[in-house]
């Protein structure tokens, strides 16, 4: 094996090793020297603007940024040397003086171990008890409240631009800019329109990158000091992407999500994931209730159960729908508790879509932003999948081919370089047997277009969703092997379900037993059956047509696994304890099981879940 | 269903019905004239804002979108590059520019009382634009011509040995028609 090339430097007169390419900001942090920066962040490239970074490096005439100096062979850097410490001094005495940052209002501030704003801490780093330049108070900075979930204020806003390369190079939106220069400069939206008029689709990629208080959430900001709070990383269970997130919670309260940077998603999450999740939420279900004179009345466990297991006992078949946003086990053991205990085969998924997994190659989510030919079939990942929306504008971005294939518009359509009909790519076989013998006839011209722009790229991806033809399916079997495949699967856990036998699909029977944890019904509207039991985490349509409700967990306080679109099986950890008289599904499973008169055993519904993982 | 949540992008630039502001002619003279000389189709930009200045006297915002949508940039990175250069008008632009030099010889010999003068008498302050769109008044560095401060261009023509008396002559002996205005000291016979 030949050794990787190294770069030998000095900083602060310690010897490393770096690798070529990098610079000086990367080469220290990988040896735990931190430089100071403000405008960089390492998920983003270096611009090189703040001149905070800037070091001293031997042999050169100037003090030097480090965030784009790269490396050489020899090179001696000194960082906190009397003349770059002159220099930092007065480069942050001149950003806190550019605009009004009033620090004691912010919901950054804090003392030197507590506060959270980086330009703070810098501040209390190179003790800047005062500033030679006056400060700029005076002057009424704007502060854009026009979007929904997060605020911006101009007066703590220091011009890095993290926010706009966040905007431009992670979520590939190209919302923010900046305007003007010198002492005029903004960053502004679009063609200078309020923030909530304009292009942005609230990814809140920008606010997780911003390093002072000038992007505030709305529902986080004073609610706890990075110190006080707890970040736990856990997988976002919005959509089938399954996205990294890391949750931040206080007192088995959910703060705030933000996009883990080492996950799939690489930092980014959709208004969903990040933002929909703390919104207020209809009224919790706290105790199980039963229909009494028509209303629904709270009650306790012990009666609910007994009573809805009377009624299981005596239906003469009992169908069950379960919601995809559920995790592996407690479908696994609703499965179970169906096939064991009820001798039911009428069980399902209340909604969702489960494309055939296996077409090709398996594509990862970073295939998608490294991918130069991606074409989507069917499917609108914009919409359902939006974080993948993004990859794929990213790719856009560095020139990849993008082709659609939809009878209906979407809105990639606008990315288009090749707009197809599903028509166009099916194969018309003679007979089963001459498709069977890949004979086919080609009906449009979609699939040689189809077959010639998948050779022509390096690493082409196709995403396809569900309910297409098998003929539509075998076209895509049928590309050359270089192509990765990546199901868009419409429900969280579709694709777990799948592999459990459960499926969207109309169940016969005429008890009904509806487990939607904290799923919302969205106008779907639940069959209606002589005996409803619903297992709901909120009050809903579907619980107010129920005979017996019963508590559920929801998301954040549930613990599992559940399969994404890569087909990988991401761990569902509990961010926050339940309520105490809500218990787990499998649980509330095994009650009703024993009071049904067949009592499943813990073990087999763990060696159901371990079978599924 | 899942928690759903809207998307406001908007992928189109919105059209009023009105004529584009970059014509077809234009992004003819783009296409063939420039497009061959950069390596990519955003390096073009320059060149468009200048054209569009050219062709209306300034820049509205509509025409950066029309811009940004033929050249494949967003909005916010025409404005930004469109912000950045002075040069580039993005307010209307009046159909005379007056231009007063604010350096050090001609603040020494008085353009601060010239500038004030031509606010009293026009009524606008620096980088505004009269209301009837015929004066815009604005400062600006060095205009070379120190050993006659204070100075002023209107249009291109230059003024020199300024007083507040004599801005009252200038301005009042400006044509109705600026395409008339030439200058008074060369001999166009």
């Amino acid at each position: 094996m030949v050794a990787a090339p190294v770069v030998n430097i000095t900083v602060n007169g310690k010897a490393i090793s770096a690798r070529p390419g990098q610079t000086v900001l990367q080469a220290a942090a990988d040896a735990g020297i931190e430089i100071p920066a403000l405008c960089n962040h390492p998920h983003l490239r270096p611009e090189g603007s703040c001149r905070v970074c800037l070091v001293e490096i031997e042999k050169q005439r100037t003090l030097q940024p480090a965030c784009t100096f790269p490396v050489a062979d020899g090179m001696v850097v000194q960082t906190e040397s009397a003349k770059a410490v002159e220099s930092r001094k007065m480069v942050l005495q001149m950003i806190f003086s550019e605009r009004s940052h009033y620090c004691m209002y912010c919901q950054m501030s804090g003392t030197a171990q507590s506060t959270d704003c980086e330009l703070q801490k810098l501040g209390y780093r190179y003790g800047l008890n005062h500033w030679s330049y006056g400060p700029n108070y005076a002057k009424n900075w704007p502060i854009d409240a026009t979007r929904t979930h997060f605020v911006m204020d101009h007066a703590r806003c220091i011009l890095c631009r993290r926010c706009v390369r966040a905007c431009q190079q992670i979520a590939a939106n190209h919302t923010l800019g900046v305007q003007q220069r010198g002492f005029k400069t903004m960053i502004c939206a679009d063609d200078n329109v309020q923030f909530g008029e304009s292009s942005c689709v609230s990814c809140g990629t920008c606010l997780q990158v911003c390093p002072t208080g000038a992007l505030a959430d709305r529902r986080s900001a004073y609610r706890g000091h990075e110190s006080e709070v707890t970040r736990t990383k856990a997988v976002c269970l919005g959509c089938s992407v399954g996205c990294g997130i890391e949750a931040i919670t206080r007192d088995n309260q959910l703060l705030r999500v933000e996009g883990d940077w080492k996950a799939g998603n690489e930092g980014m999450l959709c208004s969903v994931g990040r933002f929909d999740v703390v919104e207020p939420k209809p009224v919790r279900i706290m105790w199980p209730m039963v229909r009494t004179d028509g209303r629904l009345v709270e009650t306790s466990w012990d009666k609910a159960l007994t009573f809805a297991a009377g009624k299981f006992r005596q239906a003469h078949r009992v169908a069950g729908l379960a919601s995809p946003r559920l995790p592996n086990e407690a479908l696994a053991a609703f499965a179970c508790f169906f096939h064991e205990v009820l001798m039911s085969n009428e069980v399902g998924l209340l909604y969702g879509e489960d494309p055939p997994l296996e077409l090709g190659q398996p594509a990862v989510l970073h295939d998608v932003a490294a991918s130069d030919c991606i074409v989507i079939i069917a499917g609108n990942p914009m919409k359902q999948q939006k974080v993948v929306g993004h990859l794929i504008k990213r790719a856009y971005d560095n020139d990849a081919r993008i082709i659609v294939v939809n009878d209906r518009p979407t809105e990639l359509d606008s990315y288009a370089h090749l707009r197809l009909q599903l028509q166009d790519v099916s194969y018309h076989g003679e007979s089963p047997f001459e498709q069977l013998k890949n004979t086919y006839h080609l009906r449009g011209t979609g699939v040689s277009q189809l077959k010639a722009a998948v050779e022509a790229a390096q690493r082409p991806v196709v995403l396809y969703g569900g309910g297409l033809t098998t003929t539509v399916y075998a076209a895509l079997r049928a590309l050359p092997a270089k192509v990765h495949f990546l199901p868009l699967i419409n429900g969280t856990n579709a694709a777990g379900a799948a592999r459990l036998g459960l499926r969207p699909r109309p169940v016969h029977g005429e008890a009904l037993y509806v487990m939607v944890g904290d799923d919302l019904p969205d106008g779907m509207v639940l069959p209606h059956r002589q005996f409803t039991l619903v297992q709901s985490a909120y009050r809903s349509a579907w619980t107010e047509s129920a005979d017996v409700v019963l508590p559920a967990m929801i998301w954040a306080e549930m613990k599992g696994h559940m399969i994404n679109i890569e087909g990988r099986s991401l761990p569902v950890a509990p961010l926050l304890v339940a309520p105490k008289s809500v218990h787990a599904c499998w649980e509330t499973l095994l009650q009703l099981s024993m009071r049904i008169g067949y009592s499943l055993s813990f073990d087999e519904i763990s060696d159901i879940s371990k079978a599924v993982v | 269903m899942a928690w759903p949540a809207e998307d406001r992008r908007a992928t189109a630039v919105p059209k009023d019905g009105e004529p584009p502001l970059l014509t077809d002619e234009m992004k003819k003279e783009l296409t063939e004239k420039y497009f061959p000389r950069y390596p990519t189709r955003r390096a073009v930009l320059l060149p468009a804002l200048h054209m569009l200045q050219h062709h209306h006297g300034w820049i509205p915002m509509r025409a950066l979108a029309e811009v940004g949508e033929f050249l494949g940039i967003s909005p916010a990175e025409v404005l930004d590059t469109a912000s950045f250069y002075e040069e580039y008008w993005l307010k209307p632009k009046g159909k005379y520019l007056i231009q007063v030099c604010r350096s050090l010889a001609c603040e020494i010999y008085g353009s601060k009382r010239v500038t004030e003068q031509i606010k009293k008498k026009l009524n606008v302050e620096c980088g505004e634009t009269t209301r009837d769109g015929k004066f815009t008044l604005v400062e600006l560095e060095c205009l070379g011509s120190c050993g006659t401060a204070p100075a002023m261009l209107i249009n291109d023509v230059l003024f020199e040995d300024l007083t507040p008396q004599k801005i009252n002559q200038v301005l009042d002996g400006l044509p109705e028609d600026a395409h008339k205005f030439r200058d008074p000291t060369v001999d166009w016979q």
